[in-house]
């Protein structure tokens, strides 16, 4: 484990001799790869001066006091600007997309993924309104968080897509149709009434605002599957339970509870009935490849306590002199790369796709409108309007496919299933080979182990992304659908 | 259809299992999470002094030195039992068990009358590695709360040490991962010759405690397997998803279905180990090769457990992690299993 605070320049050998692709990229887009490098490096130096030193000792105190939250933490993140990665510059954000995100992740979650997770379920949080919301969410939200972070404030996200009776089923077109829906939102005038409960929402009980799924009728889940934005001060809105979880403790996750919550129309991102299509295969095209990146550096960790016990000496001797342990370590250096492969070309599938609408010159001109204009309550209304929010389906359509968008879904599941495969697998040979020694070594990639478990689980289970790669990829009976900007259809059933 | 271990249990061996069964739900499973979290409430205590008067505390001693003289095989069964509840308790009691009769075969019988009766309790440290004239045993079952600690060095003494002696240091593992009601700790011996042997142990009941110690683990192992599989199966039949109940997906009837596989074959293999006469007690390397075996299936059992109960799995009010937390400490203790494999090749040369 890293002593003194890397430099840049190591962060940037390391980063270009483990991802060859990006070498090949920095000779096209120099300072993009300098900007991952001191993503990169940034996280290397919050791991060393404020996580390795009481990560431990969070994870133990967080056994017995489920609900406590290390805000301290959270705003020592602030400075590196973690809740604004993927925030777009157009509205004061670091402008990344998921490569640069999972880059970030797997460097965090090295060291402690319960803490690296806060920012990442933030993320999360944000991505719906990067793929679903309008120009009017970001002036609003993201613009929040961005100017915010900057003034030692954190705002936080969650996204909240889980219910009690249905995990798989909200994240798969198919499995909705019968799924077991607890909640429900009914339209009123001027917005909805959300009735029922989500679970194990991640940050769910320390953020600010949630992005929400849900249906506006159960009989019809999938045609009217709906993305919304909760307020936490929302009336009706309740945590009632922080759950006690094996790992990553560090990350809340919660139950949410809502009896005749009121969330007005403005509240409503993209149209009402795109929750699933494209809205929350959208999402996990964006996540599931930065949850593989979370595997990979859980892997990573548990490899390189694993290294430094093997070659401490004891009883006389070090066990990297034995064969069994250094083909156990070729072994687990060779699973990680191929997983940190795995997730970056996810998540350059993503970028060169979805992504794209977001760092399109589109985007990047909207910063030449001046800040007061785009923040006016004209723009605003324009924004969440019928044309508004159509532009924003616009945008998307004409910078990618339906069929890339599906590659970039069955990618990222691909890379979520191996990062996941690839931390239990490390973190738990590294165990075996250790014995009962109660080193310091030992006691970290314990924690790695109890953390990677979750990684096979939450972001759909394992099982259900190699059914969505299979789906996706190989029987192509899965397929994003983006939303075709001219059809009358789809403006006629707007709201706003 | 009933698993082939019941249809081989004779009456005896049924009365018996009925009688742990029945405190696994009276007295275990409803303070199981409580040991595994607060393993210092005093729970563990409490019942602890109810296993001694159901005789769980002296099972391995001998009628005549007071306690139940249970088999190999029999023992085995209470194992995988009590497991079934709390993986660490079970562990206690194999370590403490152990321990009695070793003393009791040295010829200390004298020494174990209360302990035997579950006041108090005992605990043996092995694997005991000596090092430039003293020892160490890295994790010792119940070697925080023990009055007594066992072990044996490499030239067959025997040592019963209290933990107090000041040339023993004994220090509880703050944070385990596993087995946590076993409160488990490192023992250490600066030098042996400070301390006065208890007895000696012929290379035989050497080889005996080491093979027993390996089946307790084995059939600890398997008792957690079992629960991971029972409590699997009831929540895959009542959890609906995806248009099923998924306990009619094909790839969580394949996880069930590998579980049975780990639970026919590491029965088997600890019944025959168990019942296998080698120098002295059961052949060494068949217990090695069940102990391997069934810690293996154990560990991928209770993480198949954990997957199939999805978020719910990694919740601790379901119970599930914590099985495949112990799970993974039975794969490493006594020995991390390529040990024990090479140990096992060696032995067949």
């Amino acid at each position: 484990m890293p002593r003194n605070d890397p430099s840049l320049r190591e962060v940037r050998k390391r980063l270009l001799s483990d991802f060859p692709m990006l070498e090949e990229m920095r000779r096209r887009r120099p300072f993009y790869v300098e900007k991952l490098a001191r993503t990169v490096r940034d996280c290397a130096e919050y791991n060393r001066r404020y996580v390795l030193p009481v990560a431990l000792e969070l994870d133990r105190r967080m056994e017995k006091e489920h609900d406590y939250f290390a805000w301290d933490l959270v705003e020592a993140g602030l400075q590196y600007r973690f809740l604004s990665l993927i925030i777009p510059s157009s509205v004061d954000g670091v402008g990344g997309l998921c490569v640069l995100f999972a880059l970030a992740m797997e460097e965090l979650c090295s060291t402690c993924p319960g803490v690296a997770n806060i920012f990442g379920a933030h993320a999360l949080g944000v991505s719906p309104l990067l793929v679903s919301g309008s120009m009017a969410h970001w002036e609003k939200v993201l613009r929040e968080i961005a100017e915010e972070e900057k003034n030692g404030r954190p705002v936080l996200m969650a996204a909240a897509v889980t219910e009690p009776s249905a995990g798989t089923d909200v994240e798969e077109p198919h499995f909705l149709k019968t799924a077991h829906l607890s909640m429900n939102a009914k339209k009123v005038p001027g917005g909805y009434v959300l009735n029922g409960r989500k679970c194990f929402i991640s940050n769910g009980s320390v953020a600010t605002y949630t992005a929400l799924c849900c249906a506006t009728d159960r009989e019809r889940p999938l045609e009217t599957w709906t993305s919304f934005l909760i307020h936490k001060d929302m009336e009706g809105f309740s945590v009632p339970r922080v759950e006690e979880k094996m790992g990553q403790r560090a990350c809340p996750a919660a139950e949410l509870s809502f009896e005749d919550c009121f969330v007005p129309d403005e509240y409503v991102l993209g149209f009402e009935g795109d929750g699933m299509q494209p809205g929350t295969l959208l999402l996990l095209a964006a996540s599931r490849a930065p949850v593989g990146a979370i595997a990979t550096g859980i892997a990573r960790g548990a490899y390189e306590w694993f290294l430094e016990w093997a070659e401490r000496p004891q009883g006389g001797r070090r066990p990297i002199a034995e064969q069994r342990i250094q083909m156990a370590l070729a072994d687990m250096r060779t699973r990680i790369q191929l997983a940190r492969w795995a997730y970056l070309n996810a998540a350059l599938a993503f970028d060169n796709s979805v992504g794209s609408v977001l760092q399109g010159a589109a985007m990047k001109s909207v910063k030449l409108i001046p800040k007061g204009i785009r923040t006016s309550d004209t723009s605003r209304r324009f924004f969440l309007s019928n044309a508004g929010k159509t532009l924003s389906d616009v945008l998307i359509a004409i910078s990618t496919s339906p069929d890339q968008a599906s590659h970039a879904l069955a990618f990222a599941s691909m890379a979520k299933a191996v990062g996941g495969d690839t931390a239990m697998y490390v973190s738990s040979l590294a165990l075996e080979l250790m014995g009962m020694d109660d080193g310091e070594e030992r006691r970290w990639v314990e924690k790695a182990f109890r953390d990677a478990k979750l990684t096979q689980i939450y972001e759909g289970t394992n099982q259900l992304n190699r059914l969505t790669l299979f789906m996706a990829d190989i029987e192509k009976s899965l397929k994003v659908e983006l939303k075709n900007p001219f059809s009358l259809k789809a403006v006629g059933k707007g709201v706003g | 259809m009933k698993p082939t271990r019941e249809l081989l249990l004779d009456d005896e061996r049924r009365m018996l299992l009925e009688s742990v069964a029945a405190f696994r739900t009276d007295v275990l499973e409803d303070t199981a999470r409580e040991m595994d979290e607060s393993p210092a409430s005093g729970k563990v205590e409490e019942a602890w002094r109810k296993a001694g008067s159901l005789g769980l505390a002296s099972a391995l001693v001998s009628e005549e030195g007071g306690g139940q003289g249970m088999d190999a095989c029999s023992f085995c069964l209470v194992l995988c039992e009590v497991a079934r509840a709390s993986a660490g308790f079970a562990a206690m009691m194999l370590s403490q068990n152990l321990a009695l009769w070793a003393l009791e075969k040295a010829g200390r019988g004298e020494a174990i009358k209360k302990l035997g009766r579950g006041e108090g309790s005992a605990a043996l440290a092995r694997p005991f590695s000596e090092l430039d004239g003293g020892g160490q045993s890295a994790f010792v079952p119940g070697g925080s709360t023990a009055r007594l600690v066992v072990f044996v060095s490499s030239s067959g003494e025997l040592f019963s040490v209290l933990p107090e002696d000041a040339s023993v240091s004994m220090r509880e593992i703050s944070y385990p991962m596993g087995l946590r009601a076993a409160r488990p700790a490192t023992l250490g011996v600066k030098d042996l010759s400070d301390l006065e042997a208890s007895g000696r142990l012929s290379a035989e009941l050497s080889n005996e405690l080491e093979g027993s110690l390996l089946l307790g683990v084995a059939a600890i192992s398997l008792g957690l397997a079992r629960q991971a599989y029972d409590k699997a199966h009831a929540y895959a039949s009542e959890r609906y998803q995806a248009g099923d109940f998924i306990i009619n997906h094909q790839q969580i009837r394949l996880m069930l279905a590998e579980m049975l596989v780990g639970l026919e074959a590491g029965e088997a293999a600890l019944k025959q180990a168990a019942e296998s006469s080698g120098t002295g007690g059961p052949r060494l390397s068949a217990c090695r090769a069940a102990k391997v075996f069934a810690a293996d299936r154990a560990v991928a059992a209770t993480l198949d457990g954990v997957q199939i109960h999805g978020g719910y799995g990694y919740m601790r009010d379901y119970g599930m992690e914590r099985l495949m937390r112990d799970a993974k400490y039975c794969q490493a203790y006594p020995r991390p299993p390529q040990e024990e494999t090479l140990s096992l090749l060696e032995e067949m040369e």
